[in-house]
């Protein structure tokens, strides 16, 4: 046990006489006295209902959130009344708003609460039998499942090894992180479930990607992990989420990818609007978030050489005779310059374009002559 | 950055002339090869594709060791695992300090039974008062109460979660429910005590206790007995509660879903801590000492003003919230001694304090 509170109450007057004090109808009532804010808080859009964007008014908003709340560290709401002095201090590690908070972040949570669905009912799991796949297409693809189910969950781990450090007080961003961590283990858990229901199974492990999981998880910062992770990483996974989704052997599949895809689409979002939260606020923290892409970037390079890109050749080729092969080749270095002209991109709209000429994928992707989108872009 | 790689791959030779093969056609396809246990699970029945359905042979849990030795990577269960895995440094390795057999279907229920507090609480039921101004303030000092439990909650869950090996994954996956059904609390009872002019309401210091003391417990078994069993016990009662003394629509929906919210984290904690002790036996002491000091904090939660006197003004009278107290007190002994901790009246805190309750004033 690392905390004892403050009294034994099996031995303690003070809540004796209280409890006889209230048995007697002698009631404290400092509660009631709280001091509080009141407002008339109401749904603007009845249809969506009653938002966080609703309450974002006052002392229970988050547009008046300094940057360095000062005085709550415990399990209080924002807006509820205590005293600094006497509140159990959860020992939060992450205190300003500039460590945690996006552009959007509400609407984001909101968002992520109104669009949950479910893998055991929401995919046709029956209807794969109406589709025929050859031997090699199924194989592709359950290494593909296989990948997918490995990387993850390193998206609920990282959100939950940094949200309960947290300050209460960025409750809508703690909140969207719980979302995260749920969406993620339904990604985790759906792509299992397309391996193990296609007649292959799960196929092996990543080492190249696992060390890009391992560089996710160790990042020393919460916003340079979320640079890595929701930018660079959960960027490239959209990108071949959408990738997925052209290639699919099934309509079955077709849908797994629609269904991730709006998931991942939200995640990559508020990893832009944090970077863009930091351009604007704490200009000073580009050199240590640049080291930290540096090295993101070097284990992402890594990757670009596995059966990960093998997989996804034989998938758009369709097989592996010599011609799908060429074809499967061209379609997928397509989706390989996207991912890197999309990151880019992303890296501009968070006001962090001067990171490009920087990028480890800059002189590679011109070196291999794979990059012309990417020469485009910049 | 405190991982870094083994090398510049942007400046190594290999990787540049392996995709430069890679992108002449000469393909290694050797991966192809590799393939595990076959499998074609489908839906067992009308529900759909459960986890239930794919735990089967090396893909299910069954054949899991007491103690994972063999894979502290990411690689899902029942992968093919080759050299030169990473370590991602995972603390919790043993599968008797996790496992409930329960918890597939939990997480399965979790997210069949999703709902979204902007949109499915009917707000404007709200619009009309349907209690005096005192009682709407007691519901809104128990909803900040609520706030902080949901808060704290998904601290715990989530402090636990990155630390679980991956062989657990349906642990993993339970638990990012929880922090999701736990921000969800705080998130409806946020809305419910600001909806229509409210207002939050104090901050429990007491309350504040018990939560540090289950956020900062020692080990999983212990964070898990104490939140699931000890502080959920107390939240379904009083999410039956608040819907059974409810005077409109919306208080009426708030008190179901967060009984069958946390009934959820009850399950799974009994479950849990029942197989817990089931394979180790002598952990029974350990769990026991921290719920002593737990339920003493408990106590100290229900006996403040915050808490007590605004359950009272809502329960219409200190019999009544008296008489809540010692039934959820019943209950959640009755779970424990269910879960394999024995009777624990005598050594509670909680017994003391329903005593000091006891009596002929009302």
């Amino acid at each position: 046990m690392s905390y004892y509170g403050s009294a034994d109450y099996r031995y303690n007057d003070d809540l004796a006489l209280r409890m006889r004090d209230i048995k007697k109808g002698n009631l404290d009532l400092g509660w009631l006295k709280a001091g509080t804010e009141s407002r008339k808080f109401a749904a603007e859009n009845k249809k969506r209902g009653l938002t966080y964007m609703d309450l974002n008014q006052g002392s229970y908003g988050y547009d008046d959130l300094p940057e360095l709340p000062r005085g709550p560290r415990g399990a209080q709401p924002r807006g509820a009344a205590f005293l600094p002095e006497s509140q159990a201090d959860l020992e939060p590690e992450l205190n300003r708003k500039t460590d945690v908070w996006a552009y959007k972040v509400a609407s984001f949570t909101e968002e992520a609460m109104s669009r949950q669905w479910d893998a055991t009912t929401d995919v046709p799991w029956r209807d794969l039998d109406q589709y025929e796949r050859s031997e090699e297409i199924e194989i592709a693809f359950a290494q593909l499942c296989t990948f997918f189910t490995e990387v993850e969950l390193i998206a609920t781990d990282l959100p939950a090894k940094w949200l309960w450090r947290m300050n209460n007080q960025f409750s809508e961003v703690k909140h969207f992180i719980a979302t995260q961590a749920m969406d993620e283990a339904r990604h985790a858990e759906v792509f299992r479930k397309r391996a193990l229901a296609g007649g292959v199974g799960l196929m092996e492990a990543l080492p190249q990607t696992e060390h890009s999981l391992k560089a996710i998880l160790d990042g020393d910062t919460y916003s340079e992990a979320s640079a890595f992770m929701h930018l660079l990483a959960e960027g490239n996974v959209l990108t071949m989420f959408r990738f997925s989704e052209f290639i699919s052997p099934t309509p079955v599949d077709k849908r797994i990818f629609q269904l991730v895809m709006q998931d991942e689409a939200r995640h990559v979002s508020y990893g832009m609007q944090h970077l863009k939260w930091i351009m604007d606020h704490a200009p000073e923290q580009k050199e240590q978030l640049h080291r930290a892409l540096d090295e993101g970037e070097n284990v992402t390079i890594n990757q670009f050489d596995a059966a990960l890109t093998e997989c996804m050749i034989v998938l758009a080729g369709k097989g592996t005779k010599p011609e799908q092969i060429q074809q499967g080749i061209q379609i997928v270095g397509n989706m390989q310059a996207k991912q890197i002209t999309e990151y880019f991109h992303r890296l501009e709209r968070a006001g962090f374009g001067e990171r490009i000429p920087r990028s480890k994928f800059t002189p590679m992707m011109a070196d291999l002559g794979i990059g012309q989108g990417v020469k485009a872009a910049l | 950055m405190a991982y870094i790689a083994p090398k510049d791959y942007a400046a190594d030779p290999e990787i540049v002339a392996k995709i430069l093969r890679t992108i002449s056609g000469q393909l290694e396809l050797d991966w192809m090869k590799r393939v595990g246990e076959p499998a074609a699970f489908r839906p067992s029945d009308s529900r759909g594709l459960t986890l239930d359905d794919i735990n089967q042979g090396g893909y299910g849990p069954d054949k899991l060791p007491e103690v994972i030795r063999h894979n502290f990577s990411m690689a899902p269960r029942g992968a093919l695992i080759p050299p030169g895995l990473p370590s991602l440094g995972y603390r919790v390795n043993r599968k008797s300090d996790v496992w409930a057999d329960v918890a597939p279907s939990l997480f399965e229920e979790a997210k069949s039974r999703r709902w979204a507090p902007a949109r499915d609480v009917p707000w404007s039921a709200l619009d009309v008062p349907s209690h005096d101004a005192n009682h709407e303030l007691a519901l809104c000092q128990l909803a900040t109460s609520l706030i902080s439990i949901g808060l704290v909650s998904c601290d715990v869950a989530a402090s636990w979660e990155w630390r679980m090996n991956q062989e657990f994954h349906e642990i993993k996956y339970l638990l990012c429910a929880q922090m999701f059904d736990a921000a969800r609390i705080a998130e409806a009872f946020r809305k419910r005590a600001l909806y229509g002019g409210g207002s939050l309401g104090v901050d429990s210091r007491p309350l504040g206790e018990l939560l540090k003391s289950i956020f900062l417990s020692d080990t999983y078994p212990e964070a898990s007995a104490a939140m699931n069993l000890t502080l959920f016990s107390f939240v379904q009662a009083l999410g039956r509660h608040w819907a059974a003394h409810a005077s409109n629509a919306a208080d009426q929906y708030l008190g179901t879903q967060l009984t069958q919210d946390a009934t959820r984290f009850v399950t799974y904690g009994v479950d849990h801590v029942r197989s817990h002790l089931h394979a180790r036996p002598l952990q029974a002491e350990a769990l026991a000492d921290h719920l002593d000091l737990c339920e003493n904090a408990l106590v100290g939660a229900l006996g403040a003003p915050e808490m007590i006197e605004p359950l009272l003004l809502v329960s219409g009278g200190f019999a009544a919230a008296a008489a809540f107290y010692a039934r959820t007190a019943d209950e959640y002994f009755r779970r424990c001694a269910a879960a394999g901790l024995g009777d624990r009246r005598d050594a509670s805190a909680l017994t003391p304090f329903l005593r000091m309750l006891e009596g002929d004033a009302g």
